[in-house]
């Protein structure tokens, strides 16, 4: 009958063949087909498969009881068993297992870095309804993300908006401290008094009610009140701030933890930089961050537009919008948070793969030695163990390895976890331990390697016919055991995976060397800087040729900020021939020089000219870069007027000048608008040029520190070298290096031992033939090309997949910095001769055994 | 006395009567029947094996060896011991039940 030749869904009869493995205690795969049938006789086609599918959906929860269930006794054999394998073959005992807790122990180490990268601000008791006002200003095309807003925004929204429960403004500030005799400068914080209801900074000392409602209160951390009171209780003491100003210690915090937005070692009242503050009222200057707690089911978006329409009616600029961002996103996602989230996703990936390829190890190896196990299978099966037994057994003697490996791999962590927090710039302590999410990503790390590597062998080995392995049925040894393409794919993937890692570490490595090497238009050789604080200002004229007087300094300029880094953005410029519609808001950033900073820097001014200190009228001139001209559209710039709405009032004047672009910020950026005002009340730092001599620097910095004793007695002096702030500004990328190349070496690492392990195998394996091959007249280095043939491949392969994946991969990372250098050919040759070297040394040691072998021994068991 | 289950009761008298025809299949279809309800291959043979364990019921495959290995049907018959913990079942059940009549039942 036409009926009986229908079969059932093949997909569906393919998962029940798979879920039982062909296991003879039930005959399932003959009772669904044989009612199968019946259906279709009686209810159609179509509804017997469907019942087909249904059935088998629930029987799934059986079959998987069924794969799992495992007798008391049978386990201890298992257990006992593994052992005895494990020291009968200790060489290859020990890659195995060396191999998965390297994996392991990187994988670990990756997560710890993960979890304390998103774990930023996590601690707050209402982290999650904590949300900081920021700035969108879109300017030359290109969207920035400014995270400050201004002093008055805060409490203003908080009265306006119902959502915003509460909210807090915070400023952080370098401040000198003294306490009798012990001056410091301290890094810490103005803040509004509800800063402690926002945010979870436990107090330690001290009442925890009305803090920072008197106006010379003050907070300090752990660290700091046993650096200024040693052992006595600070909380009623007294600590004189900026020298001259009085504040009483009213409560002791605990330390600012190191994943939080800003280890503050103090906070003041914020009123008292409302009082400094010489425009407090402005709601166009933003220098302050607010952060405001929301209710638990606001709408961020519906806040927001109320937030911009509240803001416009207070300022007429239409080019900046005002959004809310998450605080515990800030770390990850924010521009200034001081990391990004493709770093947490890439190297989980990279933890991922290193295992990955720790497992892909322990499969080769395992099956390439399964010979050794054929008769023990044989005879288990032919005692009744059926194939989900089997595959029991050897995925149970993976876990004992997995196991093994993950205790030593603990101790390699411990050892390591030093080395690695200053590697990644954390500070790691076993207190993550304490963490259910952590123990649980632990566990199942290494179940997973377990099943993962345990499931190739188990599956592989367990497929043997207990006929043919009892009869002593040889199979063909190519590679080791029949079917080994699987094998040798997996080789492939070993060493892609090892190659793409050197590609991307030897671009990060490129990366680096141009941004250290590039020309940024401005020199930052031989310079340092010290700050100029409000002592030195007044006198600033005095004090810098006092400087000058030192043969070894070459030049002396004052700046408001240094030129590796000029962020203070504002608006309110006006010129000659602009566009009042769209123009009137067009935001530049500002940057106050004194007359040498051109010479001390070697820029170029390309129209125009400096700034003279003899010319009275040059005090409110102007000079412009390329970019602010060409994005502002000014013809014929020199000459034209330019004005700019300072906070004291209008400051008219011209372009006198037109200076060629130089970088001002890190190379993720392009060169946007400047403009250079000489204005002494705006200096911050002084920059010091020395001569190239390395040897008369300590004589200079003595020198400079003389001076600013004369000039500035209570603050304590410091300085450093423009290339290192340079060096900062890549800091990020510089640890990713660093992280980068450390697993790049493990991979390799974990990969050659892997072909280590592999070729020895082959070649123990392949002895006979070898000896044949030698009797016959066989040269050395013909046994060797001979055996390596395939191994070069290999790696040939492995090198033809991962390169366009990195070239792709690494282009897109490059893609980030504005100006970036090129990927280039020779990193591709370069690590394709590097893979083949690190190849061949790996299975030099078998090769030269197997070429100097005596065909004698080999041949003398026939 | 060894104690069965409701589950455990319902596949063996199934078994029991089925006689010959004591199969995955036709044991499922005869409860499924019964029941009212699809009663799933995955139930069925963890209750089973269970039966098997404890040696209620015995599982035979007719010596047909002409077919492959896995794909021979696989036949089930109650033991005596099993038979003999049915028995008990079925005592205590009337002992539970007895006296109330069928109006008696309807009331509730």
């Amino acid at each position: 009958m036409n009926r009986d030749q229908v079969k059932p869904p093949f997909l569906a009869a393919l998962l029940l063949k798979i879920f039982t493995l062909g296991d003879n205690d039930f005959s399932i795969l003959v009772e669904f087909n044989e009612e199968f049938k019946d259906k279709v006789i009686s209810q159609g086609v179509l509804r017997a498969r469907f019942w087909y599918w249904r059935q088998l959906f629930k029987s799934v929860p059986f079959f998987i009881g069924n794969i799992f269930s495992l007798r008391w006794f049978m386990l201890k054999n298992y257990v006992i068993i593994a052992f005895r394998n494990i020291i009968k073959h200790k060489g290859f005992s020990l890659i195995n297992i060396s191999g998965l807790t390297l994996g392991m122990a990187c994988c670990l180490l990756i997560m710890l870095w993960v979890y304390d990268e998103l774990n930023y601000d996590g601690f707050h008791k209402n982290a999650d309804e904590l949300f900081r006002l920021e700035v969108e200003i879109e300017y030359a095309g290109q969207l920035y993300h400014v995270p400050v807003t201004s002093i008055p925004m805060g409490p203003s929204l908080k009265e306006e908006l119902p959502e915003i429960i509460n909210m807090s403004r915070y400023s952080p500030e370098n401040i000198l401290v003294r306490k009798g005799d012990k001056r410091f400068i301290e890094f810490g914080s103005y803040a509004d008094p509800s800063f402690l209801e926002l945010f979870t900074f436990p107090v330690i000392k001290g009442s925890e009610e009305n803090l920072l409602l008197n106006l010379n209160s003050i907070l300090i951390s752990e660290s700091m009140a046993a650096k200024y009171f040693g052992t006595e209780d600070p909380v009623g003491k007294i600590l004189e701030l900026d020298n001259d100003r009085i504040f009483t210690v009213e409560a002791v915090l605990k330390d600012f933890p190191q994943n939080s937005i800003g280890r503050f070692s103090f906070l003041i009242p914020y009123e008292n930089l409302v009082r400094k503050d010489r425009a407090p009222e402005h709601w166009g200057r933003f220098q302050t961050y607010t952060v405001f707690h929301l209710q638990k089911n606001a709408v961020i978006r519906v806040a927001e537009q109320k937030i911009v329409e509240i803001f416009r009616t207070h300022v007429s600029n239409q080019s900046e919008n005002l959004y809310l961002q998450p605080l515990t996103g800030i770390h990850l996602y924010s521009e200034t948070g001081g990391g990004n989230i493709k770093y947490v996703y890439i190297f989980s990936l990279i933890a991922v793969f290193i295992l990955l390829i720790a497992c892909i190890n322990f499969m080769n190896l395992t099956t390439a030695r399964s010979s050794n196990r054929l008769t023990e299978i044989g005879m288990r099966k032919i005692s009744g163990a059926g194939r989900v037994d089997i595959i029991k057994q050897f995925i149970g003697e993976t876990l004992v390895f997995s196991c093994l490996a993950f205790i030593l791999s603990l101790l390699l962590v411990y050892l390591l976890l030093p080395v690695y927090g200053a590697l990644s710039g954390k500070h790691f302590d076993l207190n993550v331990l304490k963490n259910a999410e952590i123990v649980l990503g632990i566990v199942s790390i290494v179940v997973l390697t377990g099943i993962v590597a345990g499931s190739y062998p188990a599956l592989f080995l367990s497929s043997f016919k207990p006929l043919n392995t009892l009869k002593g049925y040889k199979i063909p040894v190519k590679f080791g055991v029949k079917n080994s393409y699987f094998r040798r794919f997996l080789v492939v993937v070993q060493f892609s995976i090892s190659i793409f890692l050197i590609l991307s570490t030897a671009v990060v490595f490129k990366q680096l060397r141009y941004v250290n090497t590039a020309n940024l238009g401005y020199e930052r050789e031989n310079i340092l800087f010290i700050s100029i604080n409000d002592n030195i200002r007044e006198s600033y004229g005095l004090m810098k040729g006092e400087l000058l007087r030192d043969p070894n300094i070459l030049n002396v300029t004052a700046v408001s900020a240094l030129p590796t880094d000029i962020s203070r953005n504002y608006n309110g410029f006006e010129w000659e021939g602009m566009n009042k519609e769209t123009d009137s808001d067009f935001g530049m950033n500002l940057l106050s020089i004194d007359a040498d900073f051109f010479e001390t820097f070697n820029i170029n001014i390309d129209m125009g000219r400096e700034f003279l200190e003899e010319l009275n009228t040059d005090k409110t001139n102007y000079i412009l870069n390329l970019s602010a001209i060409r994005s502002a559209g000014i013809d014929l710039p020199v000459g034209k007027r330019f004005s700019w709405q300072d906070r004291t009032g209008p400051r008219t004047g011209e372009i006198i000048g037109v200076a060629e672009d130089f970088h001002y910020h890190s190379l993720h950026h392009g060169i946007g608008p400047l403009v250079i005002i000489p204005e002494p009340d705006r200096y911050n730092y002084f920059c010091i040029k020395t001569g190239n001599e390395p040897a008369l620097l300590p004589g200079t910095v003595e020198y400079i520190k003389s001076i600013w004793t004369r000039f500035s007695p209570e603050v304590p002096f410091d300085y450093k070298f423009l290339n290192d702030e340079y060096d900062l500004l890549y800091r990020a990328e510089q640890r990713i290096y660093k992280i980068f190349s450390g697993f790049t070496f493990i991979a390799l690492l974990i990969s050659s031992m892997g072909l280590f392990g592999l070729s020895a195998f082959v070649v123990e394996q392949r002895t006979k033939e070898l000896g044949i091959r030698k009797i016959l007249g066989a040269t050395v280095p013909g046994i060797i090309r001979l055996i390596s043939k395939e191994f070069v491949l290999l790696v040939s392969w492995s090198n033809i997949i991962s390169c366009p994946l990195a070239y792709i991969f690494m282009n897109r990372w490059l893609e980030d910095f504005a100006y970036h250098t090129s990927i280039g050919i020779s990193i591709f040759v370069f690590t394709a001769a590097a893979a083949f070297f690190i190849a061949v040394s790996a299975i030099s040691v078998q090769l030269y055994r197997a070429a100097k072998a005596n065909p004698v021994d080999s041949l003398r068991y026939e | 006395m060894d104690e069965i289950t409701k589950l455990e009761e319902m596949i063996m008298i199934a078994v029991w009567r089925l006689k010959d025809e004591a199969y995955g299949y036709k044991i499922r279809s005869f409860i499924s029947e019964k029941i009212k309800k699809d009663f799933s291959y995955g139930n069925l043979y963890s209750v089973l094996g269970q039966l098997v364990r404890k040696e209620f019921v015995i599982k035979s495959s007719l010596g047909d060896n002409s077919q492959k290995q896995g794909k021979q049907k696989i036949y089930y018959t109650v033991s005596p011991k099993g038979i003999q913990a049915l028995r008990e079942s079925h005592e205590v059940h009337n002992l539970l039940w007895d006296g109330i009549s069928d109006p008696a039942l309807n009331k509730f």
